[in-house]
């Protein structure tokens, strides 16, 4: 995988208001993350914030037919990339969204390069819950790291499910009072933009507190 | 011993009453819908899928243009795994035409359950008739009718 994150423009609104008893600052980072995706089944996750993160603006286009496959807590809510010649040319249905760090299933159409742009969270903005059960999960930053580097709200019964191309390996977070904790049989990896699917045996938070600077 | 077995039985029933695979409504990049020989036009007809003895199954979805469809995925209640599907269109309700059948591996299964499945890349698309072709008993009445009406003018 080639992850390629370029952090670009970060002051667009460093206001300085020099003034004797008071001075506010804001710093955004926008950029850009490129995703190589395999043609077929690619679990993948959206790393930057885009409007109102519908998915025609956070996957502006890709190989026609391509679906996208959300979870929604049940199954599966889709949509697919649309290129009819003179007829039309779009994400069917359009009103799908990608909120940042939430997982999904991408199917492309052939093997491609899509492209995340968009402003990274920061602070509380980068904070998230996840809930018990089932649900796709990828980080709300664009960094790379075990699930443990991500500061994933791990407990006892826990089981992450990395997609690998055709199927899923899993592993679960054990704990054995005084003898191990900790996930067996690997830390999982979640790269910049990936996902892996989670069975949280009960709910938590998943603070980052995310900051550039 | 009988209460057991009804308990294994209820057990079945209601697994298979909640079995049900999914599967992409779409056939963009597949052979197209055809009307008479004619890729069909934007809400020309209706298409959905049929289950191998032609009973039609899951949701619907209408021609976009240039003769492709897509209307997101849908479920297929009473069908899990692989399974002989077919391709159904219809133009204003009328007669359905059926392609030719193809296998598939429904999604919906497994932990996490996998995506909804998608027609086979070899899919080589569905022409609708809309030509009326008489059932076999309407042409037996008529040759037995005209039989009849020959005869009686021998008479």
């Amino acid at each position: 995988m080639r992850t390629k994150t370029l952090l670009i423009a970060a002051v667009l609104g460093a206001a300085g208001l020099a003034s004797a008893s008071a001075q506010v600052t804001s710093v955004n980072a926008v950029g850009y993350v490129n995703k190589d995706l395999a043609a077929g089944l690619n679990l993948v996750s959206n790393p930057l914030s885009n409007g109102g993160n519908a998915i025609g603006d956070v996957i502006p286009t890709a190989p026609s037919g391509s679906v996208v496959f959300a979870w929604n807590g049940a199954g599966y809510d889709s949509s697919q990339f649309v290129v009819i010649p003179g007829v039309l040319s779009g994400w069917q249905p359009a009103d799908l969204s990608l909120p940042v760090g939430d997982g999904f299933f991408i199917q492309a159409a052939e093997a491609t390069t899509i492209t995340f742009v968009g402003e990274v969270l920061q602070g509380g903005d980068s904070n998230k819950d996840v809930p018990a059960g089932l649900s796709i999960q990828g980080s709300t930053v664009p960094v790379s790291g075990t699930m443990t580097d991500h500061g994933f709200p791990a407990g006892s019964g826990d089981v992450v499910f990395s997609w690998n191309g055709a199927g899923f390996d899993s592993a679960e977070y054990v704990v054995i009072p005084g003898v191990l904790e900790g996930w067996q049989p690997a830390d999982p990896t979640l790269g910049v933009a990936d996902a892996v699917f989670v069975d949280k045996a009960e709910g938590g938070a998943w603070d980052r507190n995310f900051s550039i600077n | 011993m009988k209460k057991f077995v009804l308990t294994a039985l209820c057990a079945l029933v209601s697994v298979s009453a909640f079995a049900q695979g999914t599967i992409q409504l779409s056939n963009i990049g597949k052979g197209i819908v055809s009307i008479d020989g004619a890729a069909a036009g934007p809400g020309s007809a209706t298409v959905q899928y049929a289950d191998a003895n032609n009973n039609l199954v899951g949701g619907t979805a209408s021609i976009l243009g240039a003769g492709f469809f897509s209307g997101g995925s849908t479920t297929l209640d009473g069908l899990t795994g692989e399974v002989t599907l077919k391709l159904a269109g219809t133009v204003d309700g009328a007669a359905y035409s059926f392609s030719d059948p193809f296998t598939v591996s429904l999604g919906g299964a497994g932990t996490p359950p996998s995506p909804a499945a998608a027609l086979p890349g070899d899919f080589s698309g569905l022409n609708i008739s809309t030509v009326a072709v008489p059932e076999p008993s309407t042409i037996a009445l008529a040759v037995l009718g005209g039989a009849a009406l020959f005869f009686r003018r021998r008479k």
